[in-house]
């Protein structure tokens, strides 16, 4: 029985999708596994990805104080240039519940009681999912010195906020050392990315390395963190783990790429 | 029984009304918190910090025709409150679920008085998906005992915060009521299968 270190889909799984399948799925692979270890980085990329959607979702709600206007508003963000982010991902959610004229099963039948009860359901679970995330895995892991783990504020006039979603901008990535002195797992993991990938994150994932690999005196700053997102899974790994994620797609080549394992739950 | 046996609101309320001049001829003896039953004020007496605490009943009386939302919180939430006292004193299961939808049938009410709070609101609309997620599934009897004593809270304190309600949605969560939509989950991943 190997060890499981949890990305973030999985984590998001587990924290913000009560009742889906994938929850119960996730629920049930963690007993497959010896240790489970939650990277600090899952909770960022998790807090900066799916729960800043769930509090852009509540504040939209709370603005017009319409379920039917949030659905019009989130589905208008299918934009071109938003291609790949979770609002975009949500707006498509949002056309496909608006096309089935499925309701929200919600506490009353008016649009604004249907918008009240969605936000408030939207509030319960960005606050208890973040109370919750470093208690559902054995371990939490790889922690992150540059990055300030700071909770959800909801400000006076009821709105979320998120911030800081991102690590300090003044400094170097904590991660830098370690990234930089293996070169040959950087090499090995550029090497996992189709060179001609149309996609924009392995495009982006790729010139990080690039640079990680060519200019090491240079400083790794926290758009490169971000960017290197699926890779740091891989190259953190421990090595008597898989990495559990959703997204075989990504992680696979990328794990393998640098002798280990990817896993689905 | 059945819950509209059960009916204090506005003849309590106006006794309660009625009483209100005692309040200023209460005696304060000693150190000790000290209840006035009959007034529905109690005393913290501790030396320059004394403190009185006013009964919620008390606190929001009611004028006769009074329809504030907080006098009709207070009013289905005692109702609702009685009606569990009876499900936990039950023996029988049909009976003690008969009390409890009571419960159930009292939450759009409820939430119909959400403005007085979104800790509130949350409580209330937690319990409402953790019906609708049991599927009519009975509630066991540490859930009802669960749901009395939240519902307590909530009448002494209706106008808690959102993160002292999200409190009260993890304790029912912990006694293994499900509290969140699932229309949440399916919403995430219908957006990932639309990607």
């Amino acid at each position: 029985m190997s060890d499981a270190y949890i990305e973030t889909t999985v984590l998001t799984d587990i924290l913000v999708k009560p009742g889906s399948r994938k929850h119960q799925r996730a629920t049930a692979a963690f007993k497959r596994y010896e240790n489970t270890l939650l990277p600090v980085y899952s909770i960022k990329e998790w807090k900066a990805g799916p729960l800043d959607t769930f509090a852009y979702l509540h504040n939209k709600l709370l603005f017009t104080k319409s379920y039917s206007q949030t659905l019009n508003a989130v589905s208008a963000l299918t934009r071109p240039y938003q291609k790949s982010t979770s609002i975009e991902a949500l707006a498509a959610a949002a056309t496909t519940l608006k096309a089935s004229q499925k309701r929200f099963a919600g506490l009353g039948g008016h649009d604004d009681e249907m918008a009240d009860s969605f936000r408030l359901a939207l509030a319960s679970l960005i606050i208890r999912s973040w109370r919750k995330r470093r208690n559902i895995t054995t371990r939490v892991v790889d922690e992150l010195p540059c990055y300030v783990e700071a909770a959800p504020r909801v400000g006076k006039d009821g709105y979320f906020d998120l911030k800081p979603k991102e690590c300090a901008g003044d400094q170097e990535c904590c991660l830098a050392p370690q990234l930089k002195s293996q070169t040959k797992l950087l090499e090995a993991l550029l090497g996992a990315i189709p060179k001609n990938s149309g996609r924009r994150e392995d495009q982006k994932r790729r010139q990080a390395l690039k640079r990680l690999i060519k200019h090491p005196n240079q400083i790794m700053d926290r758009e490169m963190c971000r960017d290197l997102g699926d890779a740091i899974f891989a190259f953190f790994c421990p090595k008597t783990a898989v990495v559990l994620t959703t997204n075989l797609r990504d992680h696979a080549a990328l794990a393998l790429s640098v002798g280990k394992k990817a896993e689905k739950p | 029984m059945n819950d509209t046996a059960i009916n204090i609101p506005q003849k309590r309320i106006h006794e309660i009304v009625r009483q209100s001049e005692e309040t200023t001829t209460l005696p304060i003896s000693s150190d000790e918190s000290t209840f006035a039953a009959a007034s529905g004020i109690s005393f913290d007496t501790v030396g320059a910090t004394a403190r009185a605490s006013i009964d919620i009943d008390r606190l929001y009386e009611a004028a006769p025709g009074s329809t504030s939302q907080m006098i009709r919180a207070l009013e289905l939430l005692k109702q609702s409150i009685d009606s569990l006292s009876e499900a936990r004193k039950s023996e029988s299961p049909m009976d003690s679920d008969r009390n409890v939808q009571n419960v159930q049938l009292a939450l759009p009410k409820l939430f119909a008085c959400r403005s007085i709070g979104d800790g509130f609101g949350v409580i209330i609309n937690s319990l409402h998906f953790a019906f609708a997620n049991l599927q009519g599934t009975p509630l066991t009897s540490e859930q009802v005992s669960a749901v009395w004593r939240i519902l307590r809270e909530l009448r002494t304190r209706p106008a808690m915060s959102l993160e002292q309600g999200v409190l009260h949605a993890e304790e029912l969560e912990n006694c293994g009521l499900e509290v969140d939509p699932c229309d949440l989950g399916d919403l995430l991943e219908r957006s990932e299968s639309a990607e």
